[in-house]
């Protein structure tokens, strides 16, 4: 064993804290090697130095003091260790968390609401619905001009006959009489542009 | 049934109370003594011992069997202690070879030979005096772990439990700091 190992070990070999084949080594060199006994020594006289230094005594009144603290002020209520609730882990600590927790009702409750009117909203629209062009006379007549959109198998806009009763399609104007166009509005508006003079 | 409940709960609160009363007569001398070491003056002795019976108070409920109560209450006055030094401003120490200002002038603080006699209990507190200075030169980490091992004579394993380090830790921070007084009372001890 060499001198820097062993002067590593010193204080643990002053207090007897090494192996047993440690301690031995140690013992050993210190026996051959003057410098590290003498190390040893000077360390072994700080060690009994502060070991002998007699006790600090506290002022007589420390204990009565320390149990006035503890008792606490009269009007405080009293911590002890038993009554004190550990502190539980909370998720959302005290007013942030009310306050996320209101945030978040509110704004549910606004979403619920407008989603309720969007609904109510739409409740009141009609819903589409058969059309009818009626052509009361020549000078209210309803022009029916064809688009460039003309469905095929449609009749041409300029002759419109007289609807028979119950089924759908067109009548003619020239004859003045009443026209009642049926049907649905998508596929008439796709075949026609009405115009009325 | 609540009441008696709480009933329960009140006899076993004074019961540990009486208890805990007990500890602090039998304690505060020995958590004195190493609060005087650790701050190198009785006013702040005192209010570090105070600090540490009130939170070992406080955390009773947490207080292991396993570890003497002593030791336990170690651990609480290390870690206040290293609270107090990182609030507190840094003390000026002064040096055992700075030269003392005397009205003939200046002249160097010397110790008669330590040899028993009726001088002696005085030569021994002025003795105690400069050790006290030079344990007061350490780092805290040094200090607590010679004040620990030399003075109240713990174990290595002892002390590693009370300041939460390994053994080789404790064996290097003793060794450096015994090298340190060593330096700081060469010529009182050698």
């Amino acid at each position: 064993m060499n001198c820097r190992k062993v002067q590593n070990l010193i204080s643990a070999y002053v207090d007897c804290e090494l192996p047993g084949v440690e301690m031995l080594a140690v013992r050993q060199h210190l026996s051959d090697c003057p410098e590290c006994n003498c190390e040893f020594e000077a360390l072994l006289r700080v060690k009994r130095a502060y070991g002998s230094l007699a006790p600090k005594t506290p002022s007589p009144v420390l204990a009565a003091r320390i149990l006035y603290v503890l008792d606490g002020p009269p009007h405080q209520p009293q911590e002890h260790a038993l009554t004190s609730p550990r502190k539980r882990f909370t998720f959302f600590p005290g007013k942030l968390g009310f306050a996320a927790a209101s945030m978040v009702i509110f704004a549910a409750l606004l979403t619920l609401r407008s989603g309720q009117l969007f609904r109510d909203s739409y409740a009141y629209l009609p819903l589409p619905q058969p059309v009818q062009l009626t052509a009361l006379a020549e000078q209210d007549s309803v022009r029916l001009f064809p688009t460039t959109n003309t469905m095929e198998g449609a009749p041409p806009a300029s002759r419109l006959t007289p609807a028979p009763s119950g089924e759908p399609n067109v009548g003619s104007s020239e004859s003045g009489q009443p026209m009642h166009l049926t049907g649905n509005a998508n596929t008439i508006f796709a075949s026609y542009s009405v115009t009325r003079w | 049934m609540a009441e008696l409940s709480n009933t329960i709960s009140a006899a076993c609160e004074h019961e540990d109370r009486k208890l805990f009363d007990d500890l602090v007569s039998r304690y505060h001398r020995q958590i004195y003594n190493v609060a005087y070491r650790m701050t190198g003056n009785a006013a702040d002795a005192e209010d570090l011992t105070q600090d540490t019976f009130v939170k070992a108070f406080r955390f009773f409920s947490y207080y292991k069997r396993d570890m003497p109560f002593d030791n336990w209450l170690y651990r609480i006055m290390s870690n206040i202690h290293v609270d107090w030094l990182r609030r507190r401003p840094k003390v000026y120490f002064r040096s055992l070879d700075e030269p003392v200002q005397q009205e003939e002038g200046e002249a160097t603080l010397e110790l008669p030979d330590t040899s028993d006699g009726p001088e002696a209990l005085v030569l021994s507190r002025e003795l105690d005096a400069e050790m006290q200075a030079a344990l007061n030169t350490l780092p805290k980490d040094f200090r607590m772990t010679v004040i620990l091992s030399d003075i109240e004579g713990l174990s290595y394993e002892e002390t590693a439990e009370v300041m939460g380090c390994s053994i080789g830790t404790v064996r290097s921070r003793l060794h450096r700091g015994r090298k340190l007084l060593r330096e700081k009372l060469k010529s009182y001890l050698e």
